[in-house]
């Protein structure tokens, strides 16, 4: 029944408003003590207060306005008795609303209800304002909530982010989150604000499984699982106090996670007061809203583990092959060893058709050792363990090496083997030896596949990088990084190859169906090889043919000028670096400062951040979080002797190893040359012996 | 002229050492043979051979380090050691030649080869 509070002194005002309510639902209580009359105020205890302008006990004025300071939450009118002539308005303005005395029944009656009207209202008002308040701030948090969700692809930390915004959006006491790992790996995430007793503790879990069941009902359940399999993960806010089974009275609310038909778990949220159904709406949004990511990361896991698995495989393969072609070359040798004895003769006299039986089993193990030494070089490519001497030359020295080579087999099968080349190609980096491997392979499949008294033209020229058509480049990565490029081209008038057939020669073990080709054997390895090697000189290697008319393989490698050069040397050493995981140091004696600015760049392009440069010891400390690499500049071009840089390296090594106790391999990488005679290998050599002697690297 | 020049060969594939001796012996020389490490070592101790072929991967004792004992001690070093293997990375090669060895030779390998390079330090 609401309340009425009159504060007079006058018994007569007070019997009338008495007597005048007694027909109405209010009920009247009467005091003039200040602090109980705040206190019902407070505390909400009354509706409606009327005061008397007129108190003897104290100041009706300052009453007043302690009043409406403590009124102002609950909304309680406060209306005014006054005299007829009053002149007290600041008073009046303390009040919502005045009588004027003396009272009349009715008049009293209807300003109480109008005025309990006014309150019942603003009551309304304010508490959908407070609800709106809520309900925005719920918003907010789910919005967050998603965002960070998205931003990630661990199980684990969406789970957190979960349950870390159903407890600002909540406020509950309790969430138990049961989380389904791996099939074995059942985690029961437990959120208190207060401390968990360990009969609550089983409880749960048992809640959790029967909850986990009850889902599934009738229709198979995905795991099986048992109270002892649940590993429990407690977050306690308040370990003070602690919570035991009468939280389980609490209101809560429950949700599975899941995807379709992919289950990760489920959670239920406790609290002491009620949820409403915002609350309700916004907790199995969260539930919804983390199913999805949960799915992206369990895919991506799935994914990651794969690709580990592939390239596990992948290197397997390649030390199988490497082992095996190991293990094949030592019989090898037994049975080329003993037939070539007993072709020597020494073994006793051989007859002419025994001749002729021992020198073709004597070529068929050359083909095998052949085919092994192709398969060795396609694992060593591709583990990138072949070693590369890139050396500045002239690149007709191979091309004309090749030839003479081959003059004698052309000549048996009638072919002309011409060769044309420019004589005033620029001189550039290649491995001899390699590019030796290129051209032989190219000029014996012409051979091979050209029918007697044909041609072959062996050319070479320089190009443009404006004059090359990068869509007859055999590569994904259409890009021509240099200016200038040398060609090669092996020009035959033989078989040719049928167009479908063309990608194909590059792929590894692709023979191409074609009668002829299997007449001609070999392991289908020499154009993959080709490739592999080109692709390693920076340069790209193609076929343009045409069936019955002839075939032109060709490939081109740039034109590298020192600088050039030295970049590409110090990517690769960065990367190998990285590869293997090393400390590395990287000591580089520099002769201009083109060139320490050349690297500087390479090195920031390679996202490896400075973080600290100190212009007295001129050298550079790289940190890629894990891995580190240190790089000593001196830049000095006439100081280069032993002792000199000795000291300079050390003094930056001591310098970084103040920091952090590390020791370094050591990777040296130097465009100069010492002038007191000895080679710049030599310099290398003693500096890296007497690293290792002071104990700053690791040999 | 070849007469009593000594050859120990080490490799612990018998039908290597086998072709190897048979040839060797054609051209008059003396040869010895061991199938594992350490009993190579101890032969070579022993017998103070004029040249040693020597191969790497083999048991109790690997080729590498026969050649290291042997290089590093004055009574020994003045051996010449060709290495024969199988293994033909270069990391491998420079290691052969830390190790003190005189040549290196890949499997499979020419006959006439090697007999060539014996004769090359045998003359």
């Amino acid at each position: 029944m609401a309340k009425l509070l009159l504060v007079t002194d006058d018994k007569k005002i007070n019997d009338f408003v008495s007597q005048s309510l007694s027909k109405s639902a209010l009920s009247c209580i009467s005091s003039t003590d200040n602090d109980t009359i705040i206190s019902y105020v407070q505390k909400g205890l009354v509706s409606l207060v009327v005061i008397d302008e007129k108190l003897q006990s104290c100041d009706p004025l300052i009453l007043c306005k302690k009043l409406q300071a403590a009124a102002i939450k609950e909304n309680i009118p406060v209306i005014a008795l006054i005299e007829q002539d009053t002149t007290n308005t600041e008073f009046l303005k303390q009040t919502n609303s005045y009588l004027t005395k003396p009272i009349n029944s009715t008049i009293l009656n209807a300003c109480i209800t109008s005025n309990l009207k006014l309150k019942k209202t603003i009551d309304t008002l304010s508490s959908n304002n407070s609800e709106l308040a809520k309900s925005l701030y719920q918003l907010d948090v789910l919005y967050n909530t998603s965002t960070r969700l998205a931003g990630s692809l661990d199980k684990q930390k969406l789970i957190s982010i979960m349950i870390d915004g159903l407890e600002k959006s909540l406020s509950f006491s309790l969430s138990s989150t049961l989380v389904f790992n791996e099939e074995q790996d059942i985690e029961l995430i437990i959120n208190s604000l207060y401390g968990i007793s360990p009969r609550l503790e089983h409880s749960l879990k048992l809640r959790a499984i029967l909850s986990y069941k009850a889902l599934f009902d009738k229709k198979k359940v995905p795991y099986d699982i048992n109270v002892k399999d649940i590993k429990v993960t407690q977050n306690i806010k308040h370990p003070i106090e602690e919570y035991d089974l009468n939280i389980l009275k609490f209101d809560n609310l429950f949700a599975p996670i899941n995807v379709g038909e992919k289950f990760f778990g489920l959670i239920e949220v406790f609290r002491e007061t009620e949820f409403s159904q915002e609350d309700t709406t916004c907790f199995q949004t969260l539930a919804r809203q983390v199913s999805l990511p949960l799915e992206n990361a369990s895919l991506y896991e799935e994914i990651k583990n794969t690709n580990t698995k592939l390239e596990k495989l992948e290197r397997l393969k390649s030390e199988f092959i490497s082992i095996v072609s190991h293990e094949l070359r030592t019989p090898l040798t037994a049975i080329k060893n003993s037939l070539e004895i007993c072709l020597s003769g020494k073994a006793g006299d051989i007859s002419t058709i025994m001749d002729k039986f021992l020198n073709m089993a004597k070529r068929n193990v050359m083909r095998l050792s052949g085919i092994i030494n192709d398969l060795l070089d396609l694992s060593k490519i591709e583990a990138g363990k072949m070693d590369f001497k890139f050396e500045m030359g002239d690149i007709n020295t191979p091309v004309e090496f090749i030839k003479n080579t081959f003059e004698n087999l052309a000549k048996e099968k009638n072919i002309s083997l011409i060769s044309e080349k420019d004589l005033n190609l620029p001189g550039t980096y290649f491995d001899n030896q390699r590019i030796e491997q290129v051209v032989s392979n190219l000029v014996s499949n012409a051979i091979k596949f050209t029918d007697e008294g044909g041609k072959i033209i062996i050319k070479t020229e320089i190009v443009k990088k404006s004059d090359l058509d990068v869509k007859k480049l055999n590569t994904d990565n259409k890009q021509l990084l240099y200016e200038n490029y040398i060609k090669i081209s092996v020009t035959d008038n033989g078989i040719g190859i049928a167009p479908e057939d063309q990608k194909k020669v590059f792929d590894q073990f692709q023979q191409i169906e074609n009668s002829l080709n299997r007449q001609n054997g070999g392991t289908g390895l020499g154009l993959p090889i080709a490739k592999q090697l080109i692709e390693a000189h920076k340069g790209f290697i193609w076929v343009e043919s045409e069936v019955n008319s002839g075939t032109v393989f060709s490939f081109i490698i740039p034109v590298l000028t020192e600088k050039d050069r030295f970049l590409s040397d110090l990517d690769k050493e960065l990367s190998k670096a990285k590869i293997n995981n090393q400390n590395v140091l990287l000591v580089m004696i520099e002769e201009t400062k083109e060139q320490k600015d050349s690297f500087i760049s390479a090195v920031k392009e390679d996202k490896i951040s400075i973080i600290r440069k100190t212009s007295n010891t001129k050298y550079v400390y790289y940190d890629d979080r894990e891995k580190q690499y240190l790089l000593i500049m001196i830049p000095e071009a006439d100081k280069f002797a032993q002792g000199f840089i000795e000291k300079k390296i050390e003094s930056a090594l001591q310098s970084s190893n103040e920091e952090n106790n590390k020791r370094y391999d050591i990777l040296f990488s130097t465009a100069i040359s010492p002038d007191n005679g000895t080679t710049t290998e030599e310099l290398i050599d003693n500096l890296k012996r007497s690293l290792v002697h002071r104990n700053f690297a690791e040999v | 002229m070849n007469d009593n020049k000594k050859i120990l060969i080490v490799d612990d594939e018998q039908d290597i050492v086998e072709t190897l001796k048979f040839m060797l012996e054609a051209q008059g020389y003396v040869c010895f043979c061991a199938y594992d490490g350490e009993t190579g070592l101890n032969m070579a101790k022993e017998l103070l051979p004029d040249l040693m072929i020597l191969d790497v991967m083999m048991p109790k004792i690997n080729g590498y380090k026969i050649s290291r004992l042997l290089k590093y001690d004055t009574k020994y070093k003045d051996i010449p050691i060709i290495m024969v293997t199988a293994r033909s990375q270069d990391d491998d090669r420079a290691i052969g030649e830390e190790t003190g060895v005189n040549e290196y030779i890949t499997k499979p390998f020419e006959l006439d080869d090697v007999i060539a390079k014996v004769k090359e330090y045998l003359s």
